[in-house]
């Protein structure tokens, strides 16, 4: 009995020790070039004052290639709509990287609900200001028909956010789409850029573009 | 009395205008801005590379440029600091060009070298000649699989990015370019801005190289 119960125990280790390898070896693949599909990941683009900030958008299609493959807020005077990667890149821009929410894997079901979530940020005004600005009255969440203004960082971080993924922001108020006026401060003015949304809070998954 | 304190004034003010003129000049340089007439100027520039007028020209901040829009739904951007219009059609037509040769392109290189499934290139266009254009490259992920000496390394990453210039033909004047390069030795960046007139040159690629891991 307790000989079949440390075989038993045996298998479960190589089984978890070849699962760790496995994953490993997958998260440690070459940081210049994966694969598609990458809808649903963040990226971003260096270009925005003086190259101080960078600018961020969430890839919609499975490549760059694909048509209209960013969702981006895009500038003043623009609104959250779905884009062309030369629209996103701009002009005489770095391309930074392909980011990830911290601990999680975006599977095909993860990356269609951030891009549905994403989709219904469509129209929604640029704002350079705050990450986020709304009105969701007595809601518990923040609903995307809440929201007056978004700054490109702050479309990425809703998205992410709404489906519990932590961008940035204090432990009990990290919460964007949480209708909470200490979250909404945690939000505001320049606390979180894009820069710091990428280099701080964001798992870095590949310096080459989306192909 | 009244002279000396007429002359103060004058002195006063000519001081004021130049300080003035001189934080004008520096905004314009830093971000192509110009107050009041910045708008007007930027539309009929835009307006002329278009050859319809602009319905609305307003300037963007974030990015330092000022942008039109058209009846037709385009889109045009002035940068007037570095004399360029960005024309994203343009761009999106020689991008979609670009991507057509590219993978011919790459097959001419040894196969040691692996370079990304595909890649894109910006254009801007000359502000005093339109049918002067310049090209950015982007060529992020080119791997090297043979084994060379770290000083080669440090070599390679502008010698290859030269090669496929060269290769690219001189329908494209590329001015500026961003690579990433990796090999046994590490992993090189090379960054130039393309807000100049001149070509690239393996000189110019060897001294923007860095290495980055």
């Amino acid at each position: 009995m307790n000989k079949a119960k440390s075989l038993v125990r045996k298998i479960l280790i190589c089984w978890m020790a070849l699962s760790c390898i496995i994953i490993t070896s997958v998260s440690i693949s070459n940081d210049v070039l994966a694969a598609a599909p990458w809808n649903g990941y963040a990226i971003y683009r260096s270009g925005v004052m003086w190259n101080l900030n960078d600018h961020a958008g969430l890839m919609d299609g499975n490549t760059m290639n694909s048509n209209n493959p960013v969702l981006h807020a895009k500038g003043y005077g623009d609104t959250v709509k779905l884009d062309t990667w030369i629209n996103f890149t701009s002009d005489d821009a770095l391309f930074v990287g392909i980011f990830k929410p911290n601990n999680c894997t975006i599977t095909p079901m993860m990356a269609g609900y951030f891009t549905a979530k994403a989709r219904e940020l469509i129209g929604i005004p640029y704002n350079v200001l705050d990450q986020i600005v709304y009105d969701a009255g007595s809601n518990y969440w923040v609903y995307p028909e809440d929201i007056s203004h978004l700054r490109c960082d702050g479309v990425v971080e809703y998205v992410y956010e709404w489906y519990n993924f932590r961008v940035g922001g204090s432990d009990s108020n990290w919460n964007i789409s949480r209708n909470l006026l200490a979250n909404y401060w945690e939000h505001s003015a320049f606390f979180i850029t894009p820069r710091k949304q990428h280099t701080e809070l964001l798992t870095f998954v590949q310096s080459g573009v989306p192909n | 009395m009244l002279k000396a304190r007429l002359r103060l004034k004058s002195i006063i003010i000519v001081i004021l205008l130049l300080t003035g003129l001189a934080f004008c000049h520096f905004i314009y340089t830093t971000t192509g801005f110009v107050p009041v007439i910045g708008s007007y100027l930027a539309a009929k520039e835009m307006s002329k590379y278009k050859q319809e007028p602009a319905i609305r020209t307003r300037y963007d901040i974030m990015n330092f440029q000022y942008i039109s829009n058209f009846t037709d739904g385009s889109e045009l951007k002035l940068r007037p600091h570095y004399k360029r219009i960005i024309d994203n059609n343009l761009s999106e037509e020689i991008n979609k060009g670009f991507g057509e040769i590219y993978p011919e392109l790459v097959k001419e290189f040894p196969e040691n070298l692996t370079f990304p499934n595909s890649t894109f290139i910006t254009t801007s266009v000359d502000i005093s000649d339109h049918n002067m254009l310049f090209h950015l490259i982007y060529l992020l992920g080119v791997e090297n699989k043979e084994e060379i000496t770290k000083e080669e390394s440090t070599k390679m990453p502008a010698r290859i990015a030269m090669q496929f210039v060269e290769k690219l033909g001189k329908d494209f004047k590329v001015t500026g370019i961003q690579m990433l390069y990796s090999d046994q030795n590490g992993n090189y960046e090379i960054w130039i801005s393309h807000y100049t007139s001149e070509p690239i040159s393996y000189e110019k690629l060897f001294a923007n190289t860095r290495k980055t891991k």
